[in-house]
């Protein structure tokens, strides 16, 4: 782990996303994740530091049926998105069915602290906050960070880095 | 003599020997959004709780199963930490004068901060150094090739930034063997690695000891808001006291500079203290 590495790409399972949902509008689906995120971790022997900065772009669909106001379109509920803080851009087009596609608004993420490694699992002790853990992989120049559900053990992310 | 050396300050912009604390979980994905609810004019579902502080893995979340939200709340900014912890050294006067770096060679220039930028050098002005270096009752101790070695990368957006870095300092010390209390030169090299903040020091020498000296590497992390006006960035980290700093884009390079101005016999002169040079990813 010993090094500096810089975010490489992301995968996110969809299908984990979907199983979110609520039964408020069980139609609806989030497809085309597309994760990016640039920034860098460093470890030391026992240290810890990130930042990123990261955005995602996906498409949410669901039928236009789901909307509670009628007064509100499709194209109506995108520009209601596009108009918070949190989207860089969102558009929705669509009558029976709404397709949107959406950009978060970048957000910046640091953090630092302590680490200890055992086996494959990475345990953070970020200072201030609350500790976490996550399986890695080192080969070569590449780690690989996934997030591992404990209970299913399906893999709900991968992050990739390169040693810089 | 105390044997605890070096006092060692390269707090440029940005927090260069700052310890952060940030995000909260490091290892949920997309997680730290809370799903969208109680949106305006009764939304489809928010499909979107982001601006979480995501830790590792986190990426603020993206999902939001919430009905009729139009987007989740946002997360808890992450905090910043405490300024780096400036090694202690001990009083008396500097050292002899001499050559080193003067980390002249870029000037403020200002220019597009957009992107992400990998540290790739760092370049510490030796007099700055020698300036703020005493050993008590040992006037004849220098330090000489100072280096700094930098790794991390800072990214910009239009309007925030986030930087993580490691960064730690090599250089010669050069003291007569009377400044060693009797010790030889060889044992105090031995003492010196015992300070947590020296990574490794090799001492060799009889009535000259020179000892080659590499410091521990310091962790930052930070990120905030900034403007640029000019020539000169001003960062607003999150919980920090905001700072500020010169820099300069030249092609793919940045130039973060601290600079500092001397007033010397009436005249006021610039002189760089320290140069952090980053390559855009």
């Amino acid at each position: 782990m010993v090094g500096t590495w810089n975010f490489g790409s992301y995968c996110l399972d969809e299908s984990f996303i979907n199983d979110t949902l609520t039964a408020s509008c069980p139609a609806a689906r989030f497809s085309n994740f597309n994760v990016t995120r640039t920034g860098s971790m460093v470890f030391t022997a026992t240290d810890y530091a990130t930042a990123s900065i990261a955005s995602v772009a996906f498409t949410y669909t669901f039928p236009q049926s789901c909307i509670v106001d009628p007064s509100l379109t499709c194209g109506a509920f995108g520009d209601s998105l596009a108009g918070t803080p949190d989207y860089q851009s969102a558009s929705c087009t669509g009558s029976t069915m709404c397709i949107c596609q959406l950009v978060t608004t970048p957000s910046t993420t640091t953090e630092s602290g302590t680490y200890t490694t055992s086996g494959g699992t990475l345990n953070t002790m970020p200072t201030g906050g609350t500790p976490g853990t996550v399986s890695y992989c080192v080969q070569g120049d590449r780690l690989t960070l996934l997030d591992i559900d404990a209970t299913t053990m399906r893999t709900r992310a991968t992050q990739v880095l390169q040693r810089q | 003599m105390k044997r605890t050396v070096l006092a060692f300050v390269v707090a440029g912009a940005f927090g260069a020997a700052a310890v952060g604390c940030g995000g909260s979980s490091s290892s949920d994905a997309g997680h730290d959004g809370a799903a969208g609810n109680g949106g305006r004019g009764g939304g489809a579902g928010g499909p979107a709780g982001r601006g979480g502080s995501s830790g590792t893995m986190g990426l603020g979340g993206t999902t939001g199963g919430g009905s009729a939200g139009t987007s989740g709340a946002a997360g808890t900014a992450g905090t910043t930490g405490t300024a780096g912890t400036a090694g202690t050294g001990t009083t008396g006067r500097g050292g002899t004068s001499g050559s080193g770096a003067t980390c002249d060679g870029s000037a403020p220039c200002g220019g597009d901060l957009v992107g992400t930028w990998n540290f790739v050098s760092l370049c510490v002005n030796e007099a700055v150094i020698r300036e703020g270096f005493t050993i008590q009752d040992c006037p004849e101790a220098t330090i000489t090739n100072v280096g700094g070695t930098q790794t991390g990368s800072i990214t910009f957006t239009a309007t925030e930034y986030a930087v993580a870095a490691s960064l730690s300092l090599s250089y010669t010390l050069t003291l007569p063997d009377y400044c060693l209390n009797g010790v030889t030169c060889d044992y105090f090299g031995g003492g010196l690695t015992q300070s947590a903040s020296i990574q490794s020091a090799s001492c060799a020498g009889d009535a000259t000891c020179v000892c080659q000296i590499v410091t521990t590497p310091s962790l930052s992390a930070e990120s905030g808001t900034y403007t640029t006006s000019g020539s000169t960035v001003n960062v607003m980290p999150t919980g920090r006291t905001p700072d500020s700093a010169s820099y300069c884009v030249e092609s793919d390079r940045l130039h973060i500079l601290d600079v500092e101005t001397i007033t010397s016999m009436g005249a006021m002169t610039m002189r760089t203290r320290t140069d952090r040079v980053a390559q855009r990813q």
